[in-house]
């Protein structure tokens, strides 16, 4: 595999090393492309019995390639395939290996066995509880069943406490707040991964659009603002920040019926053109699109607010 | 909607019904399509603009139809299975309703658990608004739902095969090579300029699922 070949070239050399290692490397989630491939470069067939491997590896190599295809294979729900894989790894590593015991504890949880899955992982932090899989581990026991999101996110946050700048987890974090509709959690989790990744427009856009279903407009504007900033073809921040003006000027004008607020003049003229701004830029993308009339008639609406 | 909960398969789903009102006696109401809008908590621009731009589609469309389609509420598949409806979907769909209420009075809308998962029995799970006129958990009896589809079982096979179209599916291989669904937030992302990504991510037609049901229903 050379430095620079993407996926497609070596999907159509049907490189199945260099498959696995990609994904590996650039942290897909791309199950069915790593048991297609995995099986054929270590030979097994669907039912997890052995077959003729395409090449020979090294040790290194070969693990790496099998730990791989037995959580590509849990994912998919193929149990079979993945006890394959544990028992060809289980001739090679010790089963008192991290490593190795972490990936039974996933065997577990994929058939339903949380509590045989939760006292593995509860072992491996009692020898290290440093180990940060684990305690990963555990908090997916919990996200894996209904009805168990506060236990859930009391597991991250018992996560949290001890590794702060593991961005990842808050953005777990934000998303159990979301399902819970706690979007002023969601959004002081997103504020952290802000703090850890100022350039991701993503992550602005996602802020942003928090602030804006909690009502927080003003916010909302400037986060989803930073977010086409960074990223001026981010359509949906585009579109959130139409609606986020759109929904300002809308309150402002109902409070102002009812004679209940004062109004910042420079932000209701900012919030105006926002409006015209936005509706240029998304327009611009959707002229000559099946999506263009549509679209044109959304942002006419917006206007009528102005 | 099977198929918009497959395609993402470790999140929880969300989307529009569309249909029409019988003025029949009782009144009732015929879904005749689901718009994908997320595979993810709806947030509030997500929500608003996915519902403007459906009313705006449906206004122009129903130019040329006999009966006028409007949007009759809300589908959903949770993350992790269950009976009920997750929280968010609730509600969107009580904000819709009071929505509703305040600019065309009081118009029955109805919320769809979709439960792919199942193996046997309906495949979805209509619930209305409470006697409370609270909040939408109450189940419609299955007495006052009539399917299209009566062999629930020619359903189920449908979407497997559907399902396998899709596995070859993703546009990270660059090129397209099985059944593709989209929803608002797939036409959005990952939008690199070119507006012809826009008409490929057509999410309020995605005119590859309808022919791919319409092709095995001929067979």
């Amino acid at each position: 595999m050379g430095p620079e070949e993407d996926l497609p070239t070596l999907l159509s050399r049907n490189d199945c090393l260099g498959i696995l290692r990609y994904i590996r490397v650039h942290l897909l989630h791309e199950p069915n492309l790593v048991v297609t491939h995995g099986q054929a470069l270590l030979g097994f067939a669907n039912d997890g019995s052995k077959t003729k491997p395409s090449q020979s590896l090294d040790d290194a190599t070969r693990l790496a390639a099998l730990e791989q295809l037995c959580i590509a294979s849990l994912d998919i729900g193929n149990i079979s395939l993945a006890d394959g894989c544990l028992g060809t790894i289980n001739t090679s590593v010790s089963e008192q290996s991290s490593r190795y015991r972490k990936l039974l504890g996933m065997r577990l949880e994929a058939t339903g066995q949380f509590e045989d899955a939760a006292k593995i992982y509860d072992d491996l932090l009692a020898d290290n509880p440093s180990n940060g899989h684990a305690a990963k581990r555990k908090y997916c026991i919990l996200a894996a069943q209904n009805g168990k999101e506060e236990e859930a996110m009391k597991a991250l946050n018992d996560y949290l406490t001890n590794y702060p700048g593991d961005i990842a987890t808050w953005d777990q974090m934000a998303e159990t707040c979301l399902s819970m509709s706690d979007f002023t959690g969601a959004a002081y989790c997103y504020e952290e991964i802000v703090l850890g990744c100022p350039l991701n427009s993503t992550v602005h856009m996602k802020l942003g659009e928090v602030y804006s279903t909690v009502g927080d407009y003003k916010l909302a504007r400037k986060h989803l603002s930073q977010a086409v900033l960074l990223d001026e073809n981010n359509l949906r921040a585009w579109f959130g920040l139409l609606d986020a003006s759109q929904s300002y000027l809308e309150e402002v004008q109902l409070s102002n019926a009812k004679n209940k607020r004062d109004v910042d003049e420079h932000d209701l003229a900012v919030a105006k053109e926002v409006i015209l701004l936005g509706g240029d830029k998304v327009m611009g993308h959707y002229q000559g699109t099946k999506f263009g009339k549509l679209v044109e008639q959304l942002l006419l609406e917006s206007s009528q607010v102005i | 909607m099977a198929l918009h909960s497959a395609r993402h398969g470790f999140s929880p789903i969300h989307g529009i019904l569309i249909g029409n009102r019988q003025s029949s006696s009782p009144p009732s109401l015929r879904v005749t399509d689901a718009i994908p809008v997320c595979h993810e908590v709806p947030t509030r621009p997500v929500v608003n603009m996915a519902l403007r731009l459906v009313d705006i589609y449906l206004s122009s469309d129903n130019d040329d139809r006999k009966e006028d389609n409007v949007i009759l509420g809300w589908y959903t598949a949770n993350k992790n299975g269950g009976d009920m409806p997750n929280v968010s979907a609730l509600r969107i769909v009580n904000s819709m309703s009071e929505q509703c209420s305040e600019e065309e009075g009081e118009e029955a809308l109805i919320l769809v658990l979709v439960s792919p998962e199942r193996e046997e029995g309906p495949l979805c799970t209509v619930f209305e608004k409470g006697n409370n006129g609270k909040t939408f958990t109450q189940k419609v009896d299955a007495s006052r739902i009539e399917e299209s589809k009566d062999d629930s079982q020619q359903v189920r096979d449908l979407i497997v095969r559907g399902i396998k179209e899709m596995s070859n599916f993703s546009t990270d291989y660059g090129e397209k090579n099985g059944l593709a669904i989209y929803d608002y937030v797939d036409h959005m992302s990952d939008y690199d300029g070119q507006s012809k990504q826009l008409d490929m991510r057509n999410w309020i037609e995605n005119k590859d699922v309808a022919d791919f049901v319409a092709g095995a229903e001929a067979r």
